[in-house]
């Protein structure tokens, strides 16, 4: 999983030009696959496809 | 006699105005204190010396010749180093922004205070960039408990709650976006508010989370709280966030009773996994305000995890030049986390403003038939320095990214909460969050203020001060 995980991390780092250095890469895998599970969770709600009213948030 | 850093803010500012001690003498001895315990302590980044002396001065002219000097005359207060300062460097915890010029106004909130009157003698030390629960940071070192040097002070504006615990000043200021006032309040034992979303003026204020962030006031007394939150209230051109809202007071509604609130229990997601004694002091808060349901919220995880998500990814906006360029002079945990973030899906953003509104509309519906919820702030006390990982039932998982179970969630929706310290003789101290509908604070800080009468909570008083410290 984190060998997976590093490649897509460098690919998508690349791009967007913040080049993880290899001393930084086992922290950065760690909280990367945190931050995954959370974002499985996200995405397994289901909610209506609306656009209205998502950036002016009134709580 | 009560010493004048025991009072509370109020006191202290009517002492001041009824001229029995002056603004200089209360600044002096708050410097002292300041000077006298951070190194014990790390609370303070920086401590103003001059200008509060100054400013005091100030407020002793003012007393002199008559004119009003503001309800806050005299009473010294911090700030959270994320706070704009005239003629100071906002750090936020970073050695990144140690080069930043010094700014060339204060943030609103900060005004707000001083023109009542306050007097800044200092910004708090935080987590970098506020991204924490334990005011760890690599760069400054851990702001220590003042109930015990070997606990974390919670964070991120763990200096702001233990400057006030430490009886150093009765008000600060700091800010919460997962829980960052309730946290360090409820490990602390002091009162923090967090107002409702987009109530107070955000303007000076580094950000962390453009669409999360809260300020709010820390006190030792709810009568401080309610009183610092009603000066900063109110509409201010320079933070377009912030609604154009009357300032709605609420320290004349402290006395109001509170029999006929309805209150309820948070369960489920909000007890799991909590120590016994949490659970047990939590029951004894909601027992004593009639709570006599418990309410199992739906979609608590997903809530909770669409707030990890926004914050991981949103922080990470801001310091992606910084990433680029000095990744190096961040505290790596920060770092780590933001590098996540910055590779997460547009897409699982979109998914979680959608949750939010839903979540939001359930809470909604919730209080139609409560006016206060009651919840633990933390599943532990405040934890050891050099813990790593958290008990939760059976489970042990990392501390760092769980201490904010129970916070995480109601930020999301923006709800007014306040942190309430549960009165105990042993232990570290405990905190409770009673919380409102949104736009609500009167209500919550009504509740806190019964609980306070009631001698249910109260902020206890360090070891180290009842030996003389």
């Amino acid at each position: 999983m984190a060998a997976k995980s590093l490649d897509a991390i460098l690919e998508v780092a690349a791009l967007l030009r913040i080049p993880v250095a290899e001393a930084y890469r086992e922290g950065v895998v760690a909280n990367y696959e945190r931050l995954l599970e959370q974002a499985a969770l996200v995405m397994a709600v289901a909610t209506p496809n609306t656009v209205d009213d998502l950036s002016d948030f009134q709580p | 006699m009560t010493e004048i850093f025991s009072l509370d803010a109020t006191a202290i500012a009517g002492e001041v105005r009824r001229k029995r001690v002056s603004a200089c003498e209360v600044t002096r001895t708050a410097l002292e204190r300041a000077d006298g315990l951070n190194p014990r302590l790390n609370c303070f980044s920086a401590i103003f010396h001059d200008a509060a002396m100054s400013a005091a001065s100030e407020i002793d002219r003012k007393i002199d010749r008559g004119i009003d000097p503001g309800p806050l005359a005299g009473v010294p207060f911090g700030v959270k180093n994320l706070f704009n300062v005239k003629g100071v460097t906002t750090l936020v915890g970073s050695k990144i922004l140690q080069e930043a010029p010094a700014e060339k106004q204060d943030a609103t909130a900060v005004a707000r205070l001083k023109d009542a009157g306050a007097i800044l003698i200092g910004a708090n030390h935080m987590d970098e960039f506020a991204y924490g629960f334990t005011t760890q940071n690599a760069h400054y070192g851990p702001t220590r408990n003042p109930h015990d040097l070997d606990h974390s002070a919670g964070g991120s504006s763990g200096g702001s709650a233990a400057s006030v615990a430490a009886h150093v000043v009765p008000l600060n200021l700091g800010s919460d976006t997962n829980g960052s006032i309730r946290v360090p309040a409820a490990f602390c034992g002091i009162f923090g508010l967090k107002p409702t979303l987009r109530r107070l003026s955000r303007a000076g204020a580094y950000p962390f989370v453009p669409e999360l962030d809260h300020v709010g006031p820390f006190a030792r007394s709810v009568r401080d709280l309610a009183l610092a939150y009603d000066l900063i209230q109110g509409p201010d051109p320079a933070d377009p966030f912030c609604l154009q809202r009357p300032v709605e007071p609420t320290l004349p509604t402290l006395e109001r009773p509170v029999q006929a609130l309805r209150a309820a229990l948070l369960g489920g997601w909000f007890q799991d996994g909590a120590d016994p004694e949490i659970l047990a002091v939590t029951d004894e808060v909601a027992s004593a305000l009639g709570a006599r349901q418990t309410v199992s919220l739906t979609g608590v995880a997903e809530a909770r995890a669409a707030a990890f998500c926004l914050t991981a990814a949103s922080g990470a906006a801001l310091h992606l030049d910084h990433l680029r360029t000095r990744p190096q002079h961040f505290d790596p945990a920060t770092r780590d986390r933001f590098f996540a973030g910055a590779l997460l899906p547009a897409s699982v953003i979109h998914r979680v403003r959608q949750i939010r509104l839903a979540f939001r509309d359930h809470l909604r519906a919730i209080f139609q038939d409560f006016d206060v919820l009651i919840a633990p702030v933390a599943p532990t006390s405040a934890p050891r320095l050099d813990q790593t990982t958290l008990k939760l039932g059976d489970r042990e998982v990392p501390l760092r990214p769980n201490v904010g179970l129970y916070t995480q969630p109601l930020s999301f929706i923006g709800l007014p909460i306040v942190t309430v310290p549960v009165n105990r003789t042993n232990g570290l101290p405990i905190g409770v969050q009673v919380i409102a509908a949104a736009w609500r604070e009167d209500t919550a800080l009504r509740v806190a203020a019964q609980l306070e009468r009631d001698g249910i909570a109260k902020s206890p008083i360090p070891a180290f001060l009842r030996e003389g410290g």
